[in-house]
């Protein structure tokens, strides 16, 4: 049998510096899959031991994003399963704009952006059927760890192959214009987002009351005890009548009292207990 | 109204990747996505037999060691369905255990991969499995 690619205690920094860096949890299953992936970084340095010394010595800035950026997911699409979108526009928008009629504010965060479909998707959704939220004090903040896909976020041009991934033709048409062998999302879009860095194990940017929350996919990748760190800070941080969306397969992954299943069964949508009530 | 015209989710670029390992599914995910595919995950058993039918997904990837219902039982469940009896299900396994991947084949597998498998190894399975069939990205 072959021996393990990392030793105990390798992997046992490896687990801790990339849970602290990222969230991202490294079970010890992967260890094999793990050793490929990050068989650029180990070759650059020359070996594990050498990568583990350059990683504690913290002497190089971009190692420590090279590591993460060689581990985690950036896959993403515009209305990525359609259903949540459906339900934003038919119910979760609604209730909240009945409830902020007096505020005229509203707070969405995308906490793992990636390269900007899915909050370009809501901004689309809300210029289209609620147009007038345009004159709310609406502000949607989209953050991820890697700087590399913000970057590519806050350009708003894709490809063909990323248009034709979910994206509906009128939207596209409506929205967006060719340049070259891209596609490029108007500015009026574009605007609405605000791209921001954010691990989502250190501090949160936000001094209003959430009022959606979409982080889908991301706490699969996440130990139970960071899942639930991460529910008791949204739990602080949202709006008491707040909606949090979820991927699809995170529906048990709620370990929190607060959030309930809203809305259709195959959507995982929770609304926060309404406890205290509307803000508006 | 504009939301009328999302198509139905037609599956057709989807796999789903059944394994309990949540780095693995991370990895994967990104994998597939790099080659054009888009991944579907189920931590175990029950939430497989169920995106199964849900996703309808050209392919499935089915870690053969997982706790509670292992591969080889979601594996004659699936096939046992007729909704998901014809989704070509490929064996994911730490080693070659011969009699493992013998029964399954047997149960209706059409392939394995042994873990570790780099990008190239995929893709080259998920082609030799599907050909020009319906998990073309």
């Amino acid at each position: 049998m072959k021996a393990p690619p990392f030793t105990d205690a390798e992997f046992a920094f490896l687990k801790d510096f990339v849970g602290r860096n990222s969230a991202i949890h490294l079970d010890a299953k992967a260890m094999e899959v793990i050793a490929i992936h990050l068989g650029p970084v180990i070759r650059e340095a020359g070996s594990v031991p050498q990568l583990i010394r350059n990683l504690r010595a913290e002497a190089d800035p971009g190692l420590c994003r090279r590591v993460i950026e060689s581990l985690a997911v950036h896959e993403t699409t515009f209305f990525r399963d359609v259903r949540p979108f459906s339900l934003l526009r038919s119910r979760v928008l609604p209730d909240l704009i009945s409830r902020r009629t007096t505020a005229r504010a509203l707070v969405i965060w995308c906490g793992a952006c990636s390269s900007g479909q899915e909050p370009y998707s809501i901004a689309m959704l809300i210029r289209e059927s609620f147009p007038h939220l345009l004159g709310w004090d609406l502000r949607i903040l989209a953050t991820d760890l890697s700087e590399r896909v913000l970057a590519r976020a806050r350009e708003g041009a894709y490809t063909q192959l990323e248009v034709n991934r979910g994206l509906p033709a009128p939207y596209l048409l409506k929205f967006f214009r060719r340049e070259g062998t891209v596609w490029r999302l108007a500015p009026e879009v574009r605007r609405m987002v605000e791209f921001r860095p954010l691990n989502l194990m250190a501090a949160w940017p936000h001094r209003r009351p959430i009022d959606i929350v979409f982080m889908r996919n991301v706490m699969i990748y996440f130990d139970i005890e960071t899942r639930k760190c991460l529910l008791e800070r949204l739990d602080r941080a949202m709006a008491p009548d707040g909606y949090l969306f979820l991927g699809e397969a995170e529906t048990a992954l709620t370990l929190h009292a607060s959030f309930q299943k809203t809305g259709d069964e195959r959507v995982s949508c929770f609304q926060r207990n309404s406890r205290e009530g509307g803000k508006a | 109204m504009i939301f009328g015209l999302f198509k139905p989710d037609s599956g057709k670029s989807k796999i789903l990747v059944v394994d309990d390992s949540t780095t693995i599914q991370m990895i994967l995910k990104r994998d597939l996505a790099g080659l054009g595919y888009e991944a579907v995950s189920a931590l175990d058993g029950p939430q497989a037999l169920k995106a199964a039918k849900s996703a309808k997904p050209a392919l499935i990837l089915l870690d053969i060691t997982m706790p509670g219902m292992s591969g080889l039982e979601v594996l004659k469940r699936l096939k046992k369905d007729p909704e998901t009896s014809p989704i070509p299900v490929i064996m994911c396994t730490s080693e070659q255990t011969g009699s493992d991947v013998e029964t399954a084949f047997g149960a209706g597998a059409v392939g394995y991969l042994i873990k570790p498998y780099a990008r190239d190894r995929l893709k080259k399975k998920i082609e030799e499995v599907c050909g020009g069939g319906e998990a073309k990205p």
